[in-house]
């Protein structure tokens, strides 16, 4: 109940928009920012093109407030963007390396987590092995896979919203999760 | 995937507890899901820079100052409406290229202004696919 009326809020505050209202866009980006830079980041896994993205996604969505219909939940529409725009990006891997993005931000997102404790050398290279390894898990999915289990899993997305956001049939994103987590699961198997 | 997700009500969630508390493959199966699960867990939020507010709003600010045909061009519809136009043009020319009375003439490459950039095409049909509510077909608005 309290899910279904915080989508409302954003649907209204995307028509308050609409009428030119840019404090509630400012709302609307301060909400969303978090969850499309990490869906961008775990998606091409490069913090600079993802931030990059993320923006591109906000650009998107101011410029085309004056069209917008709340046909469905807001935040479908926003991942529906999200997930164009990385897939696109990922198909056009020219622009950038990821795997060498990859080892450094890994290694410095651990040395940010472990800041303010004192792990051993020991713990901090196995902790930087494993999150090397599930990032690795991840990218290894075909893109539409990677798109869903991130939407489903750290978005928290219902099927029919992922659904909406990859334009497909929640039986097809049913599928999709499926063979990502069975994928998964057989390369994480071993972390347990 | 559901229970895992701890999306499913008390009395579904209790039917499955039940079920795998009897069935050592389900459970194995669960086991499983669970430790993908925990694992990808460990992969936490990144921290956002500091100035990327600033720098959309700096974005936003540029394409407000360009000039009229340029923030047309960045419409969603705009680059479908081209490519529609492309589309109309070749159609339209469609019945010269038919004709009996000329022998085809095979060129690798097409005359300036004719040339079609099927994946611009595609890309533009994408975007105006994207921007459309979700629910409705893209089709519709036109």
């Amino acid at each position: 109940m309290e899910a279904v009326a915080a989508l409302e809020r954003d649907a209204e505050l995307m028509l308050r928009v609409r009428e030119g209202d840019d404090t509630s866009f400012a709302l609307l980006l301060k909400k969303h920012r978090g969850p499309v830079v990490n869906f961008m980041h775990r998606m091409v896994q490069n913090r600079a093109i993802a931030e990059e993205l993320a923006q591109e996604v906000f650009l998107r969505v101011y410029r085309s407030r004056a069209t917008y219909q709340p046909a469905a939940k807001f935040t479908t529409w926003l991942f529906r963007i999200a997930a164009h725009l990385a897939l696109n990006a990922i198909r056009d891997r020219k622009k950038w390396n990821g795997q060498e993005s990859l080892d450094r931000e890994v290694t410095e997102g651990i040395a940010r987590q472990m800041a303010d404790r004192q792990p051993s050398i020991e713990q901090r290279l196995l902790r930087e092995a494993r999150a090397r390894e599930i990032r690795r898990a991840i990218e290894a999915l075909p893109e539409k896979q990677r798109a869903a289990v991130l939407m489903h899993k750290y978005e928290g997305l219902e099927y029919s919203q992922i659904a909406g956001a990859l334009r497909c049939s929640e039986s097809a994103v049913k599928s999709l999760l499926f063979r990502a987590y069975e994928a998964l699961r057989l390369r994480l198997a071993h972390m347990a | 995937m559901d229970y895992c997700a701890g999306k499913l009500d008390a009395i579904r969630s209790a039917e499955w507890e039940a079920h795998f508390r009897q069935c050592a493959a389900c459970r194995e199966r669960l086991d499983a899901h669970r430790a993908v699960w925990e694992a990808l867990d460990e992969w936490k939020p990144v921290e956002i820079s500091p100035d990327f507010d600033a720098k959309l709003y700096g974005r936003i600010a540029a394409e407000a100052t360009q000039p009229w045909w340029r923030q047309f061009l960045a419409k969603p519809l705009a680059p479908a409406l081209a490519a529609a136009a492309v589309l109309a043009l070749v159609v339209a020319r469609a019945p010269e290229m038919r004709s009996t009375d000329a022998r085809p003439q095979i060129s690798t490459t097409a005359p300036p202004g004719e040339r079609i950039d099927l994946q611009q095409v595609q890309q533009a049909l994408d975007d105006m696919d994207m921007l459309t509510p979700v629910g409705q077909s893209s089709s519709s608005r036109l």
